[in-house]
């Protein structure tokens, strides 16, 4: 069965051509079509939003059904479509079957009989690039507070010791990003499979095409770095609380000391008085 | 106090990596002569050029098997030592039919549910019968599960779909270079798991894999004769090893301590093994290993890349001369030179084609090619043919389980210095080689260290225990069949 079409495009497109407005949710509501299950523990679903929902669409994919994917003219139109704000939209010619890869959005050609199973596909894949996006996105805004936290990662100071609860938010923040990067480990690092299915090959290749282990490997290289400073100025709050509370206690026990001495004073000279 | 005199009998890949490693390992005085019958060194790994276009092909060894995700991979690790880069290599279509048919969803359109079942089921019992830390590191003196011996076409008779049985048969024929029932069922089975990559994956030299004979050549420092075409071998009164060799008609005789006899199982025909033991030992070793398998290269370079969107991966597989793996050689080297498509003709349809002339087999080349590529005979360039027979193994390692000190030492009694280092003692492949040549080396060095000091003027006492072979061994490095 078809899912709706979301935007409808010109007659001149092959029959069959759609667009999804493609948003992941948890529930579907009455958002829209379930296009994807996306696999446990992710729990989530690629749902395409029905024709007239204003909500924004996280991606739009086009669905183009065509016995001849290297038609030359509408691969032509397909990379005019997907090529809508991003520079340079990945192509990728595979056993049949066009894809294209942009910013937001993503297309596949091919006959209708494998065109499901590439949507699917496609849905997925679309998922784990947008959460590395954000991740990325995330940790490069993080810069600026690092090379303000490394010192404290050293030496921490009263002004600083008073920010430790922002200090704290950054870190739940950091190994919030961790476990997002984890859960979608397994299904970006996920090995060969034999005998491939045409999706498994097809998603092995824009995996490599789209360079997602190896950002997954900077990503984890960064957040290392990160943590291991936040993991220090954890360390330093620490400390100097406990060597705050160390001082209080310290000063107490002088002052004490002080009045008790003042007392034994003031006792003896009485009695010398007397 | 006199160095150890070692002969190298075979310029190839055996020849050389032995040489390599001897050099690497022994810390005694030796000098060795690598004695090599043609006018060049490299043996069946042999890259080369077109002579009216820039553009270079394999006409030998295609590939290199890549097992560094399990755990020590010695030929990855050479091959990054001598600083050569290297190129990955995939394919995973069959053209069955004219049409190609690259995964489950292609073979469940066409041969329906049942076959994928049936080959899903083929594939299960392949896994089964060996795991990949087994592919990686079998016991190679193992007796094992005796069934494993029976031929390939056992299991591939137990294929129900019959379309299912020839695409894994056409699929792996090139790999086997014979047919299934000439072959053991662990050999078959082996390269059909090859294709997996949780049991290996392949690559090829960045620029020629020729590359590597001529790097480590570079590196030697040994006496190499080439053009000396060994004659015989024997015993000398004093215990050594002479070895006749025939250079340009004239007959020469060199003494060595240690002789390595790297040859291809068949070149042993021509060498006379002087002696009753020795000869008929080394007869033994011959008849072992005598299981003839053939390959045919036919490669075309072309004005233009007609295949491009069509065949995007290293090679495919055709339906064609029982099975035919066509190279796409220009995706060794992106970027550079004319396009190039290589045919790599196996087992039967070799032997029979051999006697074609080059211009017939070019031309049944081109007609194998799908109906969609046949307008490709309008760019061609040049074409060029190199013929392979008898040059790989269809049951290396044997059909008996055997030591590794008897593969690689034929005639331990009276001959203990004579060493055999092949492909065909372990995989057909030149990962196997260079196992076997680390084999033959860490024995020649342990009885390197094993002469008394004070006079290297006898070789070494007979049967050089394996603890001290294990000694001189730098790390496990018999990996793999």
């Amino acid at each position: 069965m078809r899912l709706p079409t979301n935007t409808d495009l010109p007659p001149s497109w092959p029959a069959g051509s759609v667009t999804h407005r493609v948003v992941y949710r948890v529930e579907v509501g009455a958002a829209g079509r379930i296009l994807a299950e996306l696999p446990f523990p992710l729990n989530r679903r690629a749902i395409a939003l029905l024709s007239g929902d204003a909500t924004p669409a996280e991606m739009e994919l086009l669905s183009v059904p065509f016995e001849n994917p290297e038609d030359a003219e509408l691969i032509a139109r397909v990379r005019e479509w997907i090529a809508v704000g991003a520079s340079a939209p990945q192509m990728i010619t595979f056993q049949g079957a066009q894809l294209f890869w942009g910013a937001g959005r993503a297309a596949v050609i091919a006959p209708q009989s494998r065109l499901t199973a590439l949507e699917v596909l496609l849905a997925e894949l679309a998922y784990f690039e947008l959460e590395i996006g954000a991740i990325e996105k995330s940790l490069g805004g993080f810069w600026p507070d690092l090379e303000a936290d490394a010192g404290p990662a050293f030496e921490l100071d009263e002004r600083t010791h008073r920010n430790r609860k922002k200090l704290g938010e950054r870190f739940r923040q950091l190994l919030g990003l961790r476990a997002r990067l984890t859960r979608i480990l397994p299904f970006v690092q996920t090995p060969h499979v034999y005998p491939p299915t045409l999706a498994s090959q097809v998603s092995e290749r824009l995996r490599e095409r789209l360079r997602m282990e190896h950002r997954i490997e900077i990503l984890q290289q960064q957040l290392d770095v990160f943590e291991r400073i936040y993991d220090a100025c954890g360390t330093r709050v620490s400390e100097f609380t406990a060597s705050k509370k160390g001082h209080l206690l310290e000063m107490i026990i002088i002052v004490m000391l002080a009045a008790q001495t003042m007392l034994v004073l003031f006792e003896v000279l009485t009695i010398a008085r007397n | 106090m006199r160095a150890w005199e070692i002969g190298i009998i075979g310029g190839g890949p055996g020849g050389l990596m032995t040489a390599y490693t001897i050099q690497k390992w022994a810390n005694d005085p030796f000098r060795i002569t690598l004695l090599e019958a043609s006018d060049r060194l490299g043996g069946k790994i042999l890259t080369r050029q077109f002579d009216s276009v820039s553009a270079h092909y394999e006409a030998g060894a295609a590939e290199i098997y890549d097992y560094s995700h399990m755990g020590e991979d010695p030929l990855k690790e050479l091959i990054a030592e001598l600083g050569l880069p290297i190129a990955r290599m995939e394919g995973s279509t069959a053209v069955v039919g004219d049409r190609p048919l690259a995964n489950l969803d292609d073979m469940h359109d066409r041969y329906g549910p049942d076959a994928v079942k049936a080959f899903a089921e083929f594939n299960r019992r392949a896994k089964d019968r060996i795991t990949p830390q087994e592919f990686y590191s079998p016991d190679p003196e193992a007796v094992g599960d005796p069934s494993i011996r029976r031929g390939f076409d056992v299991a591939l008779n137990a294929i129900p779909v019959p379309e299912v049985r020839s695409y894994v048969e056409q699929f792996i024929h090139s790999d086997l270079a014979t047919e299934p029932e000439n072959t053991s069922l662990a050999y078959g089975l082996q390269n059909y798991l090859m294709n997996d990559h949780a049991y290996m994956s392949l690559y090829g030299i960045a620029g020629g894999n020729e590359a590597l004979p001529r790097e480590l050549a570079k590196r030697l420092n040994a006496e190499i004769r080439l053009r000396h075409r060994v004659a015989s071998i024997e015993k000398t009164a004093e215990g050594r090893m002479a070895v006749t060799t025939e250079c340009r008609g004239s007959r020469s005789v060199s003494t060595f301590d240690a002789v390595v006899v790297a040859l291809p199982n068949a070149a042993m025909r021509n060498v006379v093994f002087r002696g009753n033991r020795l000869a008929s030992a080394m007869a033994e070793h011959r008849a072992e290993y005598d299981h003839p398998a053939h390959y045919l290269r036919v490669t075309i370079a072309f004005r233009k890349k007609f295949w491009h969107g069509k065949l995007n991966e290293s090679y495919c597989m055709l339906d064609q001369f029982g099975g035919c793996c066509l190279y796409d050689e220009s995706s060794r080297n992106p970027g550079g030179g004319y396009p190039v498509l290589g045919w790599l003709i196996a087992g039967e349809a070799a032997e029979a084609l051999a006697g074609l002339s080059d211009e017939q087999l070019i031309e049944k080349a081109l007609d194998s090619l799908p109906s969609y590529f046949s307008h490709g005979r309008e760019w061609i360039v040049e074409g060029r043919v190199h013929r392979w027979l008898d040059a790989v193994n269809a049951i290396p390692g044997g059909l008996q389980a055997r030591t590794l000190d008897w593969r690689h030492r034929p005639e331990p009694v009276d001959h203990p210095n004579l060493f055999a280092v092949g492909d065909y003692l372990f995989d057909s492949t030149l990962n196997g080689v260079l196992d076997s040549a680390n084999y033959a080396a860490m024995w020649i060095v342990s009885l390197l260290a094993d002469t008394p000091k004070e006079s290297h003027d006898r070789p070494a006492a007979l049967g050089t225990p394996r603890a001290i072979a294990d000694k001189y061994r730098p790390a496990p490095v018999l990996a793999r069949r």
